[in-house]
């Protein structure tokens, strides 16, 4: 009787430290599995993220052998600079312009497709092809259409009398010009988000709605579809606005930010100071308004994604 | 019928530039710079600007460089993508909640910001201006890990647990049972990171000079800036020749690239 | 084969414990039964012994070693999963050939296109090949072997689950619920299937279920699980006929035992029943009366408390009789053949009679009191002595 407890008492510890080794071993195979990937994030994402704050935070330059701290001086500089306000006042013309004509006509041609069965397939593919454009390529497409001479633009407003415009080089005309464009590869994307959110509506709301008498098209359309459409709108216009902060390709190919300063918006100034002024703590500032923004639009995304988790 | 008319005219509005650019690239040069309009040309030139822009520039090679670097990123994040989003959905460890909440913030991260201190990594490495370049800031995807995450949550632990009786290892589990479940979540992913490194140009401009190392968006304009001019005939063929791949993709396999889109809208 | 034996099981999540230091042997070759309502723990053991779940305490063996440290693989058990866990993206041959794949090849082996070069691959495969067919011979899935798990119904995937376990001739069959997904019929005649394939296979299989009737019918020894505790183990019959806890009684038997608080009873105990014990003390003390164990007769028979039906539920063979009587909220239920008794209809006062020896009493912490006050030596109903 006296043997009992003591061989159980071994046998126990003998399983209470068999069971630890399994433990460690499962720990590390955890980080077996996860570790490359932690690493990577942080050597990718997160210490290049401080390393932005920590650059803009200095007057170094790319390829200087010395630097020293400036402190918010970089930040002091941006907000004096009438360039970086103009480039920041394009922004936000462009995106304020911008962003709603891609979301609106992306629902009407949405609801158009929805409207009837025939040949849903074949539009949705047409009005979502731009987009699946390299943007680069379509550019010079673009700019052969522009072209003051042989553009096509031109060509159908001579024939209507209209004198020839030089579009991407005037400054009165090419800030609208790199809108239209913005607009013709986002808007397939708009409509998509839309077509997508027309499937969730419910058809019995459409037979709720006509037994309470709202039988026509329209006053379908504005009793059940947009008020319904209304969270994906919010969700489109934030998805969308942030492609529109993010231009960069049509400025690159098409303006150099020219005429002037006339075309020069936000990446495309982070781009220039970072890379061809090599003016790289100035450049990082620029990054860091550019990341507050974005970070901005996008919690507003998660908010709006969530309220719409909330709705439904 | 409006609803026809309408739909007809806006799709015409949007293929306009595209079938503008083709048109052009089947006239010569005297038919191109003719005031008049028309659409197809009266003599066919087609042959001749496609040539000549194959031959001038190396767009196969561009093509082909866009396709080893697609890939590679796209190997290389899956490889390191699927294993921690394992981790993260079906084991406990501690600190996990952290490491979540560390692909969160890489998530919230646009790739634009980074550009200068992974140029200076880049550089310091010494691998600027090579292959390695236009891989590295890409290898794992916080975007990826976030789907992956969502979909191996979503697969009963029996399957895991079966899985661990029959003796696969956690590896093994992790590329022979996850990953085949969650295709859908593979296929839209790599539809996404094909799409979004085939036609980035701002990484690119930034790392490559050389160029035989040019992937297409960042080739087609170099190609635009040094060889082709005013030549338009020819310059039009080689932004066809770009633009193509991806839209003839896009077209045969519709389904899976909307699905893969959306999906990336909800990053 | 092989015997199981647990040691001091504890397990808690977070601040609930799921397991209170479980010790239980399983002998060789033993049909044993896991069973209880939902959330008592009994999966959680289950796992446990697999390797997949880790305890906080105590020590599990199998056959002569303790497994404890030994990862799932090397425990030489294989498990029936509730949702069968058949891998979705593979046929019904390879879901059956993976855990045989997994021992007999090596990794070089096992990688696609390269593994068909290294040496004594192609053997291998095709011996793997005859094991999985003779397996689906006898399960008689054979025609599926191509098909994936999509493809079939309830029953076949249940069959694939327990072929897949069946190959690789493991020591111990664990199953988790196996038939609680399948329809009441199909449960029925899986359930004689699964009793054969023990009687042939002749290895230890532990079973967890929630459903009585499949631990009654299927099992040497039942384990009644409560609240992360062990009940009480012992064979079917004497589960039913001698719990040792009213939960017992309660949880075996359908239509469940009728349990009345003694006190309701305290009259036709002290008038019927010649009660041994102090008539005063009655509280708490529950008494249990299975439904066939309960008579009725007329009205102002010696012996009976008096009652009236409520309901009367005609089942076929059976027909359950739902009486109300003095002082109890829900009726008791008493099981008759259709032509027994006294004509029986909703509304009739009747009586009911019961032998001592069927009485159950359990005392107010729920534990049965054998001997006192309820021995039958002592309890004399008052009908044979009057």
């Amino acid at each position: 009787m006296t043997i009992v407890p003591y061989r159980r008492s071994v046998g126990h510890n003998a399983a209470i430290s068999a069971i630890g080794r399994r433990r460690t071993r499962d720990r590390q195979t955890a980080v077996m599995l996860a570790g490359p990937g932690i690493l990577l994030l942080f050597i990718l994402f997160i210490l290049p993220a401080i390393a932005v704050f920590a650059i803009a935070a200095t007057d170094w330059q790319l390829g200087a052998k010395s630097f020293s701290f400036v402190g918010l001086r970089n930040f002091e500089l941006l907000w004096q600079d009438a360039d970086f306000w103009h480039s920041m006042i394009n922004t936000l013309a462009f995106v304020s312009v911008c962003v709603p004509v891609t979301v609106g006509l992306g629902l009407i041609v949405a609801l158009l497709i929805e409207a009837e069965s025939g040949f849903r397939a074949f539009y949705r593919a047409v009005h979502f092809l731009p987009f699946m454009a390299t943007m680069a390529a379509a550019a010079i497409a673009w700019e052969s259409l522009l072209h003051p001479t042989i553009g096509l633009l031109n060509q159908i407003l001579r024939s209507f009398g209209v004198q020839d415009t030089n579009w991407l080089r005037d400054e009165n005309t090419v800030l609208p010009v790199l809108g239209a464009i913005f607009v013709w590869k986002n808007l397939g994307y708009a409509m998509l988000l839309f077509l997508a959110g027309l499937k969730t509506i419910p058809s019995d709301l459409y037979d709720a709605a006509e037994v309470d008498g709202a039988d026509g098209p329209l006053s379908r359309l504005a009793t059940v579809t947009l008020p319904l459409l209304g969270p994906i709108a919010m969700f489109a216009l934030v998805v969308v606005a942030l492609r529109a902060f993010e231009v960069f390709d049509i400025i690159k190919v098409l303006t150099q930010g020219g005429p002037g300063k006339a075309s020069e918006m936000l990446l495309y100034t982070l781009y220039v100071e970072s890379f061809e002024y090599l003016r790289t703590g100035y450049g990082a500032a620029v990054s860091v308004v550019f990341l507050l923004i974005v970070i901005g639009l996008t919690l507003l995304q998660v908010f709006v994604l969530d309220k719409r988790v909330h709705y439904q | 019928m409006a609803r026809h008319l309408l739909l007809l005219s806006s799709a015409a509005l949007l293929l306009g530039p595209l079938v503008w650019m083709v048109s052009l690239s089947l006239k010569p040069p005297g038919e191109i710079f003719r005031a008049s309009f028309s659409l197809l040309p009266e003599q066919w030139y087609a042959a001749e600007n496609y040539m000549r822009a194959l031959t001038v520039a190396p767009l196969p090679r561009f093509l082909s460089n866009g396709v080893i670097v697609c890939l590679t990123i796209l190997l290389c994040q899956i490889l390191i993508c699927a294993p921690i989003a394992y981790a993260l959905a079906k084991l406990q460890f501690r600190g996990r909640d952290a490491i979540f909440a560390l692909v969160l913030v890489g998530l919230l991260l646009p790739h634009q910001v980074l550009a200068l201190p992974l140029f200076v990594l880049c550089w310091k490495l010494g691998i600027l201006d090579s292959y390695a370049a236009l891989v590295l800031p890409f290898i794992v995807s916080p975007f990826g890990i976030f789907l992956f995450r969502q979909f191996f949550k979503s697969t009963s632990d029996d399957l895991m647990h079966a899985a661990r009786l029959d003796g696969y290892s956690e590896l093994g589990i992790v590329f022979q049972i996850m990953l085949p479940l969650a295709r859908p979540a593979v296929i839209a992913f790599s539809i996404l990171s094909i799409t979004s490194h085939w036609n980035d140009l701002f990484w690119p401009l930034i790392a490559i000079r050389t160029e035989e190392l040019m992937p297409p968006a960042l080739g087609v304009i170099t190609f635009r800036n040094e060889e082709a001019g005013s030549d338009y005939g020819p310059l039009m063929a080689g932004a066809a020749i770009i633009l193509a791949p991806l839209l003839i993709a896009f077209l045969a396999a519709q389904r899976w690239f909307v699905e893969g889109l959306m999906l990336g809208s909800t990053k | 084969m092989a015997s199981i034996s647990l040691d001091g099981i504890g397990k808690s999540f977070g601040r609930t414990r799921v397991l209170k230091r479980i010790s239980l042997d399983i002998r060789d070759g033993e049909f044993l039964t896991l069973v209880g309502p939902s959330g008592c723990g009994k999966s959680t053991l289950l796992r446990i012994i697999a390797g997949l779940e880790l305890q906080d305490e105590g020590s599990v063996r199998i056959g002569d070693r303790a497994v404890d440290g030994l990862p799932p693989k090397a425990r030489d058990v294989a498990m029936v999963f509730q949702s069968y866990a058949l891998y979705p993206h593979m046929t019904v041959e390879r879901n059956m050939a993976v855990p045989l794949v997994m021992r007999r090849l090596g990794a070089l082996q096992r990688m696609p296109l390269v593994g068909r070069l290294a040496p004594g691959t192609e053997r291998m495969r095709a011996s793997i090949a005859a094991d999985v067919r003779k397996v689906a011979l006898a399960l008689g899935i054979e025609p599926l072997l191509a098909r994936k798990p999509g493809q079939l119904s309830g029953g076949q995937r249940q069959r694939v689950a327990v072929g897949r376990a069946m190959v690789r001739q493991p020591a111990v069959f664990l199953m988790d619920e196996p038939l609680s997904n399948l329809d009441a019929k199909l449960r029925v005649s899986m359930r004689a299937e699964i009793k054969e394939l023990h009687a042939k296979l002749g290895v230890t299989f532990v079973y967890v279920t929630h459903d009585q009737a499949e631990a009654m019918t299927l099992s040497d020894r039942v384990d009644l699980m409560i609240d992360g505790e062990l009940v009480q183990i012992a064979p079917p019959q004497v589960l039913y006929n001698d719990p040792d806890h009213v939960n017992v009684a309660a949880f075996v038997g359908s239509p469940s035992i009728n349990l009345v608080q003694a006190t309701a009873l305290s009259e036709w105990l002290a008038s019927a029943v010649r009660w041994a014990g102090d008539a005063g003390n009655l509280d708490g003390v529950t008494i249990g009366f299975r439904p066939e164990r309960l008579s009725i007769c007329n009205e102002g028979t010696a012996g009976s408390i008096a009652g009236r039906i409520r309901l009367v539920e005609h089942l076929g063979a059976d027909r359950y009789v739902h009486i109300d009587i003095a002082r109890t909220e829900r009726p008791l239920i008493v099981r008759t053949h259709p032509h027994d008794g006294p004509d029986l209809a909703p509304g009739a006062t009747i009586a009911l009679q019961a032998e001592p020896k069927d009485m159950l009493v359990f005392d107010a912490a729920g534990r049965r009191l054998r001997k006192r006050p309820c021995d039958a030596t002592e309890i004399l109903i008052a009908r044979s002595s009057a």
